[in-house]
């Protein structure tokens, strides 16, 4: 017992290094993520969907990437295949050199790449402390009091002290995705994967969400994986946004925004932000254009 | 600036001091204020009192068929009044068949049925951790789902001769009967409580490191728990009902059984005292799981669902 | 390929992956080892099992020469419950629907009513059977009149139900379209309420069946409940888990076509999760 609660403390000291201290990423805690030649093929009643074909990406480790394009590119299918969700047909996928995802290979998703989903999935059971928390605790790598102690220091930094004893379903959505955030967060993931988190927000909430992503990013450089069809929220956000295109998906264009951080929303007006969008736009919106007349093809 | 926001505003009709904090019974006060306010209940009490004197009515009237169903005054009495010689045979101030509050055979009545009642619902409980399996694991429900379908159209009172020869016990197939009843309903509905919950939750929780053990404690579970509850009241209350059935075939005691052997003794008001004491108790039963619901599922009634 | 060879083909394909998927398979394999213990329960000696009849005895009860499917008592029992049932179910649904829709949609006679409705609602229909006979001439109006009660509670509670679900906005819509009160009423609760009336009657046949049952069982004179109680007084209990088998066969078909017959009728609801 007293060897195995030492072993816990060493790895707690090692694993907790982040939320609690500020800046640089360290090596061995940020992912690098590989993506070579990723392929998804769909058979449904005979008839195959090319998901995603020959799509490769790198992620640098502590990045935040952006993947950007209408729906049905298959950047969903990307991120449910790093995530574990589901399997390839093709390609591999390489989480700091190790391989997560390849054809044929048992789905394994778990804690160093945890997913934030788009239509929210805090426990609506748990109160929001039990949210945070149930991360840590059903892993066993901290104990309940301690646990509780970081999420509820955690949470009064960033401003949602007040609701620990509330549960979801009586909060406002946006402070649901902040604690949802929060919640993956605290796990210290090695890749926090966003599957269009922000979508269901309006866009006045959506601003100020993009203001507190980015607090949390610059609080620890963790490795982002951050999926929208929003172009100003891919730009705003990102270090790299990657346009995908179409059914087929595959990498059609990647961008470096060199916009400098801390970012804030004022950077929107900026000539360069403007650039930038500009630069993006003819790419996204004819792979848009594509999506919209083959959804209308297959209704007609 | 400080000059434009100025502390003390005569002119301002603004009520002095923080708002008016009302406490739960001054809230209870005001409630039951407007409730006595509203026509509803007045209508209510309008449409029992026409039920009653209607019944009164026919029956002093001597209306066919009806007179042989005592008038509801007699019916209450009975109830309420001592058992014959306690006031020396007066029949004024006594009840004619000592059932009702003076009597021991209702109250036996009443807990030889509640009692049979529990031990028919705690038994059919097993149906939730039926329910979960199957709701959880496909391959389990792929199997057991075709049996259930097979036997559950059987209508509960039907097994009862089955029922009698496979249980030698005395109150054994009367009990049988009432968690058959409730079995299906329990554990059809958990299965639909585990269906019920959105998959993006179990995704979640793998994310988060669960492992199957914690994801049925506290995923599967506290996700069904909503359709849980939902097939416990259901099952009671069929429960319930099949016990009259089977009190009425194979017991003895028991509100069902009194009912019908007052009917054969023709001596009515025990029949009509223990059909509404059956009503009663079922409704009460159905309260306190309810109340019960309201308990456990404290995060769906925060989040405004009424319960 | 041939022609032949492909219709061949396509069948068996067919064959495979609709009748003999695995689902079905091992549903198929579940049911088998009821009725395999069912047959092996009695010769083994297996403790309370053993008194159940065999699977093959109670078949026997069926296609025998003097078995039940020819017997002509047989298919008149069948034939009186079902008219019971049949004539119960109906005026149970006539009389409940409008109640249920006048209910939901005024409160002042949903207030005059319902109070006396729920007084009544919690007492098991068969706890009505003896006042029934007390009141109403004869055993079998007895039995239909406590039928028509199983439905009429299920079918009132789930119109109010329906009537209440009802989204406000369709009404609202309605009226900035000009609509009349009477027109809201036929044309958008009405068909709104559709569903839950269905589920409602649905639950009602299924209550019907279980009342009806019982109710033959205690007192009735003919009828598959009757023809049970008789093959069990007379101690032939492969005859009683026959009857018992056709009482579900009854009960499960007349619900499927209540469902069914719900569904023809709302045909712009596209999914039906759960019955």
């Amino acid at each position: 017992m007293e060897a195995k609660s030492r072993r816990n403390a060493v790895k707690l000291a090692e694993s907790d290094a982040g939320i609690v201290g500020r800046g640089q990423p360290r090596n061995g805690q940020c992912g690098h993520l590989r993506i070579e030649n990723a392929g998804k093929i769909y058979r449904s009643r005979g008839a195959a969907v090319t998901a995603i074909d020959g799509c490769s990406l790198q992620v640098p480790p502590g990045g935040l990437y952006v993947v950007v394009g209408p729906s049905g590119c298959g950047k969903t299918t990307l991120l449910n295949a790093i995530a574990g969700f589901d399997t390839l047909t093709a390609g591999e996928i390489f989480l700091d050199e190790e391989l997560i995802a390849a054809p044929g290979r048992a789905l394994r998703p778990g804690p160093d790449r945890i997913v934030v989903f788009q239509q929210g999935a805090l426990f609506p059971w748990k109160t929001v402390l039990d949210n945070v928390t149930c991360g840590l605790v059903a892993q066993g790598r901290v104990p309940r009091r301690e646990a509780e102690a970081r999420a509820v220091s955690l949470m009064g930094r960033v401003g949602l002290q007040g609701i620990e004893r509330q549960y979801p379903g009586e909060i406002s959505s946006g402070m649901r995705r902040r604690v949802e955030i929060i919640r993956a967060l605290i796990t210290a993931p090695k890749v926090l994967l966003l599957d269009e988190p922000f979508r269901a927000l309006d866009a006045l909430t959506k601003s100020v969400m993009h203001e507190y992503l980015l607090e949390l990013y610059d609080m620890e450089r963790k490795t982002v994986f951050f999926i929208t069809h929003d172009l100003e929220e891919a730009i705003f956000l990102g270090d790299q946004v990657v346009v995908m295109s179409t059914r087929p998906g595959r990498v059609k264009k990647v961008i470096t925004i060199d916009l400098p951080r801390p970012r804030n929303h004022r950077m929107l007006a900026t000539e360069r932000f403007l650039a930038l969008k500009r630069e993006a736009i003819e790419a996204v919106h004819e792979e848009a254009l594509k999506a919209f007349e083959a959804g209308e093809r297959e209704l007609a | 600036m400080a000059e434009l926001i100025s502390t003390s505003t005569p002119d301002l009709k603004v009520a002095p001091g923080p708002e008016r904090v009302y406490t739960r019974s001054e809230i209870r006060l005001l409630r039951l204020r407007r409730a006595v306010l509203r026509p509803e209940p007045w209508l209510g009490f309008l449409g029992l009192a026409t039920f009653f004197g209607g019944w009164h009515l026919a029956a002093v009237l001597d209306v066919p068929g009806v007179n042989k169903l005592e008038s509801p005054m007699f019916v209450l009495r009975e109830f309420l009044l001592p058992p014959r010689g306690t006031f020396d045979y007066n029949p004024q101030l006594e009840s004619k068949f000592g059932y009702g509050v003076w009597g021991g055979a209702w109250y036996t009545d009443i807990m030889v049925s509640v009692w049979r009642i529990c031990r028919a619902f705690l038994l059919s409980l097993l149906g939730i951790p039926l329910g979960l399996l199957m709701g959880w694991r496909r391959r389990v429900r792929e199997f057991v789902f075709p049996t259930l379908e097979l036997l559950r159209p059987v209508p509960p009172v039907a097994w009862v001769p089955l029922a009698i020869v496979m249980l030698p016990w005395q109150e054994a197939p009367v009990i049988f009967i009432c968690s058959i009843a409730s079995f299906f309903v329990v554990t059809l509905n958990t299965a639909l409580g585990v269906d019920s919950i959105d998959p993006v939750y179990f995704r979640a929780a793998r994310c988060l490191g669960f492992s199957e053990a914690q994801i049925l404690r506290q995923v599967v579970i506290p996700g069904a728990m909503p359709f849980i509850f939902t097939g416990m009241i259901l099952g009671l209350g069929v429960a319930w009902f099949s016990l009259v059935g089977g009190e009425i075939i194979a017991a003895t005691w028991g509100l069902g059984y009194r009912i019908w052997e007052s009917y054969t003794s023709t001596s009515i008001p025990p029949l009509l005292i223990a059909m509404f004491t059956s009503g009663l108790i079922g409704l009460a039963m159905s309260l306190m799981l309810r109340g019960l619901q309201r308990r456990v599922l404290v995060w769906k009634r925060r989040a405004g669902a009424t319960l | 390929m041939s022609a032949v060879g492909l219709t061949v083909r396509s069948l068996t394909e067919f064959f495979r992956s609709t009748i003999l998927t695995g689902a079905n398979l091992r549903g198929l394999t579940g049911v088998a080892v009821l009725l395999a213990v069912m047959e092996v329960a009695g010769p083994l000696g297996i403790p309370l099992l053993e008194k159940v009849p065999r699977f093959s005895a109670v078949v026997d009860r069926f296609i025998e020469p003097e078995g039940l499917l020819w017997r002509e008592k047989y298919w008149m029992s069948w034939s009186v419950s079902l008219m019971r049932i049949g004539a119960a179910f109906v005026a149970g649904v006539l009389v409940g629907v409008p109640t249920g829709l006048l209910w939901g949609s005024s409160r002042r006679l949903k207030a005059l009513g319902f109070p006396v409705f729920e007084m009544f609602r919690p007492i098991s229909p068969l706890a009505y059977l003896p006042v029934a006979i007390i009141l109403l001439p004869g055993i079998e109006v007895s039995i239909i009149a406590i039928i028509f009660l199983g439905t009429f509670f299920a079918v009132v509670i789930n119109a109010i139900n329906g009537v209440f679900q009802v989204d406000l906005s369709y009404q609202r819509a309605a009226l900035s379209l000009g609509a009349s009160r009477r027109d809201i009423f036929f044309r958008i609760i009405l068909p709104g309420t559709l569903p839950s009336i269905t589920t409602g009657a649905t639950i009602g046949m299924g209550i019907s069946w279980i009342e009806l049952v019982a109710a033959e069982m205690i007192a009735g004179r003919a009828g598959l409940g009757y023809l049970t109680w008789e093959s069990y007084l007379v101690g032939d209990i492969p005859q009683v888990m026959a009857g018992m088998a056709s009482m579900g066969l009854g009960g499960a078909v007349s619900c499927a076509v209540i469902w069914h017959t719900g569904r023809l009728l709302t045909p712009w609801l596209e999914d039906y999760r759960g019955r």
